[in-house]
């Protein structure tokens, strides 16, 4: 079966095919490829003494049956063997030669040469035996007798050549190589092709240039002779032998080529000396075989004179006795064809007039070859000999394209196109026409002969050439491989000329033409097919075709489906598809390439590494389907996928890293975005009683500097605030993001593992596990996490692991969540504290103020003026202590003057139990007082009028809610300066117990004591007992009211506000209303009532001071400004001690007058009146008016001063 | 006649497809959207050569074994694909230039439909008929 | 000749009835508004208008066709003059705006020109877009008929 060359280009048709093959099992592959890379390097060889280059084209392998179609086409002859091979002793070189000899009988009919390049042995023979020294002097000596052919101008020299061959011979001989010359000998009578070397091929043709005369008959027809010779005797021979062959070519083509410096070709002058008739090579081994490459360029030389020889030769072909040139499948056409007709000699005639086209091509005239072209032409053109007309003109074509785009391609060039596929760039630059003619002189009649640009085909006759060529090639069943070949030939051409629309034309005819062929052919084929499609741009058409070649790795007939190199060929077919492998590529905005067909190549890209076994890579691709592609899905593909995904991950769980394929392809992690989808990403603050405060303090004092306002540090705030959040987590604290999530799935979605990808702070992570319903809207998740110390902690995103499969999902590759704000500033540790108050809890607490951060409360309702006490723990359940507490009362302004009456407690009690280690308790004791003004609604406050008779309802019970606020802090977050805050919530209801219905106030019997009578009413339901004067009690029904008198001592009224210094009464500008008069405060000190309840064993004092007197009860109360003592002869008098004295006798009253101080009279009167008493005891009664007052009886004081009467 | 018939936006992705009910109606996502390398090559290659007849319809696309791929883009860069089967020689090029003409005029009436958001998948139901009438007249 | 102003009406009520029904804060919005409500009506127009045309060469036959053949669909009069400095910029000047022409002349009511503009404006963005041409449209106004469309073409 003949290989179709899916490289072949245009000019490859000037080019001598060169087989390079590995001999022997001892050259090893790695060594072998370094010798072919530096060999195939040797593409364009320069003719000593001649102005024209040989191109050679070197192939490892090539089959028998491609080998036959070299007369149809020159190029497809394999001219040169190079075979390759190591040996170290004469032994293996037997082994090595017998094997080249092999490969060469293979090859025999087309072959001009060949060499055997022998590494491990000396350059003049093998350094283990003198034989093969003398072997390769042999050699060497023979090299100057084959010098001489290598001019192959004088043919009658080649003639003597044949005596070259004895010379060889007998080393053969020599080397116990009988075989090989008995074989040569019965095999080939004539020209012994078993042992063709050069220099006897070269001889025959010479032989036949010689006797062309008396043998019209042409070599050709020896030729096929041969060939049928070989093929005959090789039916015998050959399989066995060619055993060992096929398995190294095996190898071969499966090693990789390993690439070698290049080395800089050795001048080639030396062609002078070292004759290429040389057949065997020796040399110690690669590296030090420099001349490695002259002696290839050696070897071309002489295949391109034995070529010249043949051209020449045939420029004077005879009609008579012509043979008949075929392609292999016409040869069964022609058996026992009469060969004498004018058709068949027309046929001869032209066909070998198109070989001579060919022979001119590979001669390197090709503006010559065009001219036998279009004489073959028209010569075949009667005789409708199609096959070989399309061939004169694909001839035609490729010396136009060679002719207008010289040099356009060398190999070296070609194989680095495939990675510069952009279209149009680098070719189209040498599209420029050869305008200079190249004078050449041959021997022949056809020297001087200019090649001219006229006879080249333009750009648009080369591509209708190659259609004519490929319409006449279509006619033949056994031309398809010809007629393939053609098309991707024309193909190229096309893409150097820019014409992409035809160059698809002829790649679409590539799918047409209809071979059978193995399956490696056809992905071949396919992946040419894309390579040339990508090359035109048609990136699609491409993929398709990339995909299909995929496709035959593991069609259902092929028995060893390769789904390791379907993988790879779907790999590269993912750009036409418009896939991308890395999730940030994929647009978001928009539809992005063809969904349906996107889909179905990534299904298949996850089927065949399944198959393949990469699990792991089957993974990234479903995950990428999912990801792309899911809103085309349908449910049940949804649910398929989602099946698949779990049990792939079941064997393998789906990662985050980076996979990188074999082909160096990296797949990056694909997160599965949308399953869950995430629709709100919400960082959220510490319960209001655990944010941290900051304290405002000196820190703040010492951040603004010595300016007042700077712009600068304003502007860094707001660069801030854009990223960060307003609020900030305390390290070592629970912090909590919220997340909305939607299950898109039709199945209910259990994700394993939720948890947060930070930057800048280390975290705990406290990974949650939701189950989210089939296709339900957003349900909440939430994700806890602990950062372990302080510092800005920015969330990147978060991770899941659900279906087996983790991924991390980065908010900047989410849409929606792109913009959030996620840096959060984490401060230093805070302790945290509980709070238990020992009161029952409220069950409702209409919040006054900021409630937000209570943490427990405290109801109780006592009676006013009852007290009681609440204990309230302070338990740090931290691990930092708590370093301080500040308790305070948070309530309106308002209010704060009266809830300060109703709770209090000792701060210093609470500092003395500082600091508090972790763990440990504190209790401090709030005391509640029932604090009343004990007065009806009803009353006036001056509530001497005793008002009517009031209804106990209206006396409603109070309810006083407040907040105790305990502010706390310690450890580094102390030092950070910020502190907590949380509340006790206090609701105390304050029932009425008993009122102040009415109250006077009454001089008593002693002036310096004044009676005060309260009316006191029992306003709760329960009998009181009321308890006065250390020992007067009695007890007061409900709606009682009874009067009780206390007798008090005058006292004397402080000052009003006297502590308030000038100051603060400037500041003062209203003074604070008179509600409780610094009287009744002052009183209530003196006055002590206390009530007792039996059924509730509470007891509680009443207060005075929310009463107010009248300024004549208050007279009463208070110590006169004036006091005065009354002495009677001496004798101090009191109303209690009247003094006695006798009739008649002067009375010395001395009367005292004391003025308080402070209080100023301007002028005061003092009027003295004496009375006399009659002791009634005794019965006497006197009257008054026998008392005689001596000096004056008034007194006017204008100066007030203390000061003493005396009269 | 027509055998699929296709509407792709701008942006080469698909706005509408259409096929004949067949087992293998994936072929024809295939065909037509490989078809696209052909029609952007073709639109390229205007501006090259200005005596170029710039028509909306661009004629064959290529041919397959048993189909025919014509294309039509119109100005605002909407691609028109539609397949026909190579067996059916009734069609020629006015006949297909005729469907086209259709199709374009359907396409319009379509995207002036206040309930059409441009680049969205094309579900309207009178250009559904438009199509259907286009593939059925056999 | 009923047909021609009915556009015309319909344009001047769909602005009256924007601003009338737009709050205080949200009339600023009714100029976007209007731009937008023109870029749809202009991607339909084109594809409408251009359905019989053949395929437009380049970027400048593409305004000719907005100059010519829309303008004349849309107000019965072609571009006055058409400017461009090949970078980009394009200007349209047309003499006697058809949505002008009704407002008196002179500098009086200027400041009532943008939200007359706004709409046209919206529209040669629309079709141009759906042209495959993305760019910024502004007008401007100096003498009150007149007026003058800059196109700037905004390349990737």
């Amino acid at each position: 079966m003949s290989q179709i060359d899916y490289g072949q280009t245009a000019e490859d048709h000037q080019a001598f095919l060169i087989l390079v093959r590995h001999t022997g099992q001892h050259l090893c592959n790695r060594s072998f490829n370094r010798a072919w890379e530096r060999i195939r390097k040797l593409n364009c060889i320069a003719i000593p003494g001649q102005k024209r280059v040989a191109w050679v084209r070197y192939k490892r392998t090539y089959s028998k049956e491609n080998n036959e179609w070299g007369d149809f086409q020159a190029h497809r002859k394999v001219l040169g063997l190079v075979s390759i091979g190591q040996c170290t002793n004469s032994d293996q070189f037997e082994e090595l030669f017998d094997n080249y000899r092999k490969v060469k009988e293979e090859y025999a009919s087309t072959l001009f040469n060949s060499r055997l390049f022998v590494f491990g042995m000396n350059t003049d023979g093998s350094p283990l035996s003198d034989e093969e020294k003398e072997n390769c002097n042999l050699e060497t000596g023979e090299k100057s007798s084959s010098g001489s052919s290598r001019s192959g101008k004088s043919s009658p020299v080649h003639s003597e050549d044949s005596g070259v061959t004895p010379d060889l011979s007998p080393t053969e001989a020599g080397n116990d190589c009988d075989l090989t010359k008995t074989d040569a000998e019965t095999d080939s009578n004539v020209n012994k092709p078993t042992s063709a070397i050069s220099s006897r091929v070269e001889q025959k043709s010479a032989q036949q240039q010689k006797q062309s005369d008396l043998k019209p008959e042409s070599e050709s027809n020896v030729e096929q002779n041969d060939n049928e010779n070989v093929s005959k005797s090789g039916a015998s021979n050959e399989p066995p032998t060619s055993q060992p062959h096929s398995n190294s070519t095996k190898t071969e083509s499966n090693s990789s080529a390993s690439s070698e410096p290049a080395t800089s070709r050795p001048h080639s002058n030396s062609l002078t000396k070292e004759s290429a008739g040389a057949e065997v090579l020796f040399s110690p081994g690669l590296q030090a075989c420099i001349d490695l490459e002259e002696k290839v360029k050696d070897f071309v030389t002489s295949i391109f004179f034995v070529l010249e020889g043949k051209r020449l030769d045939r420029s004077f072909e005879r009609a008579d006795k012509m043979q008949l040139l075929c392609a292999p499948f016409e040869k069964k056409d022609y058996v026992g064809l009469d060969t004498d007709t004018k058709s068949y000699r027309k046929k001869c005639q032209g066909r070998l007039r198109k070989h001579l086209g060919d022979l001119c091509l590979q001669a390197g005239i090709p503006g010559e070859a065009i001219l036998h072209y279009q004489t073959a032409i028209d010569i075949l053109r009667p005789v409708n000999d199609w096959l070989w007309i399309g061939a004169c003109f694909e001839g035609i074509c490729s010396a136009s394209v060679i002719v207008r785009f010289p040099k356009s391609q060398t190999p070296t060039l070609r194989r680095n196109f495939s990675l510069q596929a952009t279209r149009g760039t680098s070719m189209a630059n040498d599209t420029k026409l050869r305008t200079g003619s190249i004078k050449t002189s041959y021997s022949n009649g056809y020297q001087d002969q200019e090649e001219s640009p006229k006879s080249a085909l333009g750009p648009d006759d080369i591509v209708e050439k190659y259609r004519e060529a490929l319409v006449h090639y279509s006619k033949f069943k056994g031309s398809g491989m010809i007629e393939m070949e053609a098309c991707l030939k024309a193909c190229r051409v096309l893409v150097v000329q820019r014409k992409y629309l035809q160059a698809s034309d002829f790649l679409q005819n590539v799918v047409y033409i209809n071979l059978q062929t193995s399956d490696e052919d056809k992905i071949n084929r396919y992946c040419t097919l894309s390579q040339l499609y990508a090359q035109i741009g048609f990136r699609r058409k491409a993929a398709f075709f990339k995909r299909i070649a995929a496709m035959q790795c593991v069609s259902p007939q092929n028995p060893q489906p390769n789904w390791k190199l379907c993988h790879s060929l779907v790999m590269q077919c993912l750009d036409g598809y418009n896939i991308c492998l890395d999730p940030k590529d994929v647009p978001t905005d928009c539809v992005y390439g063809w969904p349906v067909l996107q889909s179905r190549v990534l299904n298949e890209l996850i089927f065949s590494a399944r198959r393949t076994g990469n699990i792991p890579v089957a993974i990234r691709h479903l995950g990428m389907l999912l990801h792309t592609l899911f809103d085309i899905l349908t449910t049940e593909d949804k649910r398929d996928l989602i099946n698949t995904l779990q049990t792939l991950t079941a064997k393998s769980e789906g990662t985050t890293a980076p996979l990188a394929l074999d082909s160096g392809v990296i797949l990056p992690p694909i997160p599965l975005s949308n399953i869950p989808q995430v629709t709100s990403f919400k960082l959220i603050p510490l319960p209001p009683h655990l944010q941290p405060i900051k304290v405002a303090s000196k820190v703040v004092k010492q951040d603004t500097g010595p300016f007042i306002f700077t712009p600068l540090s304003l502007g860094q705030q707001e660069v801030q605030s854009k990223t960060h959040v307003d609020f900030s987590w305390v390290e070592c604290d629970m912090c909590e993001v919220q997340l909305q999530v939607c299950n898109p799935l039709p199945d209910e979605l259990s994700i394993q593992q939720m948890s947060l990808m930070t930057d800048g702070v280390e975290i705990e992570a406290y990974p949650t596990s939701p189950t989210i319903p089939a296709e339900s809207g957003p349900s909440l998740v939430k994700i806890l996490s602990r950062p372990r110390s302080s510092g800005d902690l920015c969330i990147l995103g978060y991770t899941t692991h659900l279906l087996g499969m983790r991924s991390q999902c980065r908010l900047r590759d989410l849409p929606e969540l792109r913009d959030l704000r996620t840096t959060v500033t984490v401060i230093p540790a805070l302790p945290q504290i509980t709070l238990t108050a020992s009161l029952p809890k409220v069950a409702t607490f209409t919040t006054v103020g900021d409630g937000a951060n209570v943490v427990t409360s405290g109801t109780t309702s006592i009676y006013a003026g009852q007290s009681k006490e609440c204990m309230i723990t302070i338990r740090n359940t931290s691990n930092q202590p708590v370093e301080k507490i500040t308790v305070s009362l948070d309530c309106h302004p308002d209010q704060k003057e009266m809830q300060s009456k109703v709770f209090q407690w000792s701060q210093e009690n609470l500092d003395a139990q500082l600091p508090l280690q972790p763990s440990g308790l504190v209790c401090f004791t709030v005391c509640i007082y029932g604090y009343s003004d004990f007065l009806s609604s009803k009353s006036s406050r001056d509530g001497s009028q005793s008002s009517e008779h009031s209804n106990p309802d209206e006396y409603d019970s109070k309810c006083v809610e407040s907040l105790l606020r305990v502010e706390y802090s310690g450890g580094p977050g102390l030092e950070a300066g910020y502190c907590r805050h949380c509340a006790v919530a206090f609701s105390v209801d304050i029932l009425p117990s008993v009122i102040f219905h009415s109250w006077e106030a009454l001089p008593s019997e002693s002036p310096d004591h004044c009676v005060l009578a309260f009316d006191v009413c029992n306003v709760c339901s329960q009998q009181v007992e009321m308890q006065y004067n250390i020992d007067d009690s009695f007890k007061l029904e409900p709606k009682q009211i009874r009067r009780l008198t206390i007798q008090i001592e005058k006292c004397k009224f402080p000052d009003p506000a006297p502590e308030l210094d000038v100051a603060d009464r400037l500041q003062m500008t209203k003074p604070p209303p008179p509600t409780i008069s610094h009287y009744s405060q002052h009183l209530d000190g003196f006055i002590h009532i206390l009530w007792s309840m039996c059924g509730t064993k509470s007891c509680g004092k009443m207060a005075t001071e929310h009463l107010t007197w009248s300024q004549q009860q208050l007279e009463l109360i208070k110590v006169s400004d004036v006091s005065w003592n009354v002495s009677v002869n001496d004798q101090s008098c009191s109303a209690y001690s009247i003094p006695v004295v006798c009739t008649g006798k002067v009375v010395n009253i001395e009367i005292l007058i004391t003025f308080r101080a402070g209080v100023s009279y301007t002028s005061a009167g003092l009027a003295v009146s004496c009375g006399l008493l009659t002791d009634h005891t005794s019965g006497h009664s006197r009257d008054i008016d026998l008392v005689t007052v001596l000096g004056s009886q008034s007194y006017q004081l204008t100066n007030l001063r203390h000061c003493i009467l005396l009269a | 006649m027509a055998v699929c018939v296709a509407v792709i936006a701008k942006e080469n992705y698909p706005l509408y497809i259409k096929t004949i009910p067949t087992d293998n109606e994936l072929k024809f996502q295939y065909t037509v959207h490989t078809s696209l390398d052909v029609v952007e090559e073709k639109i390229s290659s205007v501006g090259k050569n200005t005596n170029d007849l710039r028509e909306l319809y661009l004629g064959l696309l290529y041919p397959t074994e048993d189909y025919k791929v014509y294309g039509y883009v119109t100005n605002t860069k909407v691609k028109f694909v539609i397949v026909v089967e190579s067996s059916n020689t009734s069609l020629r090029d006015n006949e297909i230039r005729g469907m086209f003409r259709k199709l374009h005029n359907g396409y319009v009436d379509m995207l002036c439909n206040p309930f059409y958001t441009p680049g969205e998948n094309i579900t309207s139901r009178l250009f559904d008929n438009t199509v259907l009438s286009m593939m059925q007249q056999d | 000749m009923a047909d021609e102003v009915v556009f015309e009406y319909l344009h001047m009520e769909m602005i009256s009835y924007l601003y009338r029904t737009a709050e205080k804060i949200e009339q600023d919005h009714c100029i976007s508004k209007l731009e937008s409500l023109g870029f749809r009506v202009g991607q339909s127009l084109s594809e409408r208008f251009t359905k019989d045309s053949s395929r437009f060469k380049d970027e400048l036959d593409t305004m000719k066709f907005i100059c010519k053949d829309f303008w004349n669909s849309v107000y019965k009069k072609q571009v006055d003059n058409l400017r461009t400095n090949h970078q980009g910029v394009y200007v349209l000047q047309d003499n006697k705006f058809r949505f002008l022409t009704q407002i008196s002349s002179g500098k009086q009511y200027m400041d009532a020109a943008p939200k007359y503009l706004a709409f046209p404006c919206g529209m040669i963005r629309g079709a141009l877009s759906n042209l495959g041409i993305n760019c910024v449209v502004t007008a401007e106004v100096s003498a009150m008929p007149a007026c003058k469309f800059q196109i700037q073409i905004q390349r990737l």
